[in-house]
């Protein structure tokens, strides 16, 4: 399945070659999930990241990295931000 | 005790005359400082009836017992009148070097009477105090008056050590979204504030000050600081996201999450947005980051565009700036840029000025609004026209002087207020709330008018902070609202700690500062006990001022208008949900549901007492 995924801020460091401005199309294996895709970009673990799948934000903490992907969904990685 | 110097300056325009009065320190203890013992005065020496702009009205510069001490990001102080945009009480905080300078000359507060005579600007240096003539300086920019009073200023040193606040010629002409900058860039912005100070015909108030602040617990406040100092460095968003993007670092979240207000509050979702971004101005205008005073995150700074048509020089806008380019329609970072660095000199609140043109596009749009009164074809996404209306608005020339009146006058003359988004006639801040439920109550119960900053719900509904929680429902969120208010009441506004710090430091660690710094006995809970009643006593000023609990109100848009685009597509808010938070709210608020008073239980259990007679029968 072909996931989109959309890289802000020092995480586009990790854009596969191709990439055009912030976004890249990855290709997973069935069932793979948001840890698959993190793995596959090469982003660690420990790297604090605020993650938004198809348009929900799923916090600043590192939850959603278990949601398991569908084809065609849209991840977002961020660096944890704030202001207002 | 410490953090106070127990002095208040009383400056009285109609004489000139002036006093030095004493903070007591009973008083202190009850309000903490800077909006909760401005609001204290405010309500008990004006009537609430008032006009806004008249001489009765009081403007109170009022710091907090953390500003200038040190505290980290302990940079802020609040100005308090009854405000000409809203009727009700106005406040409105601000950073930088200015608050801690008046408390370095030796004073928490400055309370200024009357009416000048003949324009004119205060001049403190210490325990000298003047009132000078600004009949030269009247009419001038911000840059200018800066420029001009320091020239007056006959020893250098002194001269370049002043920190100043004044108004542009919003101030002066009374435009009723007008700021008091200081510091060159930095804005009181909301409430119309300038606009008081303009109607007192005080262009400035320039300080410098060399005395020191008393600390209550010196070493436990040495470490307060370090342990706060050490969250700020392990939070990835205060060390890095703020000094890197700035409070806008958040404009490609929200966009994505479908929260970024486009076009007036008709889409969520934009592919542009990125252009106008924290990551777009930082990377492409950005020269470099500054802080204020004892502020390690460090989110502002000089920009510069150097193409026509928008080139020029000016300060990295807040997240609340950069959304009203899309409120526009506009994805052009040189136009934000221009009109922020226009909003700044000519001293405008960028947030009714643009909120304001954005409501004149859609009227324009639906042809409510004619383009020979305008004078000009009005339509979303026309940078040179968000410029252009923006001056007229500061000069009130041609239609600028019925938007200066406020997005709401504007509206209703042309028989559509509903398309002013607003809560009390101010304009609504950055945030779409069809799918951010806690932040709808917020939005509706916030004192001064529309404002996201004391009960920040999207902390936790959207950025996880501290706990994630579920934007869509609806279930805590009213209480999650009346902490988040009276924890930033009484802790931060009134302490005089800047509330972009959260991200960094915990609530109990500012406490902590605040606690050895005033060597106050008082627990965390008594802080926040603190801030529920300065926000009980804010209340009761604009019940006394004829705001209404009818005016607990959002705009229908959020309800009848569905989200046209983005991941909420097709959804809005649902009036019944709305109704039961704000019910729940009252109730755990302690007033009452038919008149909106708090009640005669809530008023002596806050120690208002004195306020029992002003209770409805």
């Amino acid at each position: 399945m072909n996931i989109e995924v959309r890289l802000f801020m020092q995480f586009r460091k990790y854009l596969p070659v191709g990439a055009k401005e912030n976004k890249a199309i990855v290709s997973l294996k069935e069932k793979a999930t948001v840890d698959d895709l993190l793995n596959t970009l090469g982003i660690s673990e420990k790297e604090q990241k605020l993650l938004v799948i198809n348009g929900v934000s799923q916090g600043a903490s590192g939850e959603g990295s278990c949601h398991a992907l569908k084809d065609k969904d849209v991840v977002l990685i961020f660096p944890p931000v704030g202001g207002g | 005790m410490g953090g106070w110097l127990g002095k208040i300056l009383r400056v009285d325009l109609n004489s000139g005359d002036f006093d030095v009065e004493d903070l007591g320190p009973d008083f202190a203890r009850k309000y903490i400082g800077a909006q909760g013992t401005a609001s204290k005065i405010l309500m008990d020496e004006i009537d609430p009836t008032i006009d806004a702009l008249s001489p009765e009205n009081k403007l109170i510069f009022s710091t907090g017992p953390c500003t200038g001490t040190g505290t980290v990001c302990g940079s802020r102080a609040v100005w308090v009148a009854k405000s000409p945009l809203t009727g009700g009480i106005a406040f409105s905080n601000t950073g930088a070097y200015f608050p801690s300078e008046v408390k370095f000359a030796g004073y928490d507060m400055i309370i200024v009477e009357g009416k000048a005579e003949e324009p004119a600007y205060l001049w403190i240096h210490n325990n000298e105090v003047e009132l000078r003539s600004a009949r030269e300086l009247w009419g001038k920019t911000v840059s200018e008056t800066e420029q001009f009073i320091r020239a007056e200023i006959k020893n250098d040193l002194v001269a370049q050590d002043t920190r100043i606040a004044c108004i542009g010629p919003a101030g002066e002409n009374l435009v009723r979204m007008s700021a008091i900058m200081n510091d060159l860039n930095r804005a009181a912005g909301r409430c119309g504030i300038g606009a008081v100070m303009g109607s007192k015909n005080l262009k400035a108030i320039a300080v410098r000050g060399t005395g020191g602040i008393p600390i209550a617990k010196p070493q436990e406040f040495q470490a307060a600081v370090a342990k706060a100092l050490a969250e700020v460095k392990a939070s990835p968003v205060a060390s890095q996201a703020f000094p890197m993007l700035g409070s806008s670092s958040l404009i490609n979240l929200y966009n994505a999450v479908g929260v970024l207000p486009h076009k007036n509050f008709r889409a969520m979702n934009v592919e542009g947005a990125a252009k106008i971004s924290g990551e777009a101005i930082a990377e492409g205008f950005l020269v470099r980051n500054r802080g204020c005073y004892a502020c390690p995150l460090a989110c502002g700074g000089p920009c510069r565009v150097t193409n026509a048509p928008f080139a020029g020089k000016g300060d990295r806008p807040e997240y609340e700036t950069n959304w009203i380019a899309a409120s526009c329609g506009i994805y052009d970072p040189a136009a934000l840029l221009k009109f922020n660095a226009l909003c700044n000199e000519l001293g405008l609140d960028t947030i009714d000025t643009g909120s304001t043109i954005a409501c004149a596009m859609e009227l324009a749009e639906k042809g409510y609004l004619p383009e020979k009164d305008v004078g000009l074809a009005l339509k979303f996404g026309d940078g040179e026209a968000l410029v252009n209306l923006t001056k007229q608005i500061a000069y009130r020339q041609g239609f600028g002087d019925l938007m200066a009146e406020g997005g709401y006058t504007m509206a209703e003359k042309y028989g559509h207020p509903e398309l002013f988004i607003h809560v009390k006639k101010m304009a609504w801040t950055g945030y779409d709330v069809r799918n951010v439920k806690g932040m709808a109550v917020n939005m509706a119960t916030s004192v001064r008018g529309a404002c996201h900053n004391r009960g920040y719900t999207p902390a936790a509904e959207i950025l996880g902070m501290p706990v994630k929680l579920d934007p869509l429902t609806i279930e805590g969120k009213a209480d999650l609202v009346k902490t988040l208010q009276d924890e930033i009441a009484g802790i931060m506004d009134a302490g005089g700690i800047c509330l972009f710090s959260i991200t960094g430091q915990s609530p109990p660690t500012m406490f902590e500062q605040l606690e050895t710094v005033t060597g106050l006995e008082i627990t965390f809970q008594d802080a926040a006990k603190a801030g529920e009643r300065i926000w009980n006593l804010q209340r009761l000023f604009n019940l006394r001022a004829g705001i209404t609990k009818e005016q607990d109100a959002i705009p229908k848009r959020f309800f009848e208008e569905p989200a046209t685009d983005g991941p909420n597509k097709g959804r809005a808010l649902d009036p019944q949900e709305f109704e039961t938070m704000l019910k729940e709210y009252y109730a755990l608020r302690g007033w009452s549901s038919a008149t909106g008073y708090p009640t005669k239980e809530k008023l002596l259990e806050l120690g208002l007492e004195e306020y029992v007679s002003l209770l409805p029968n």
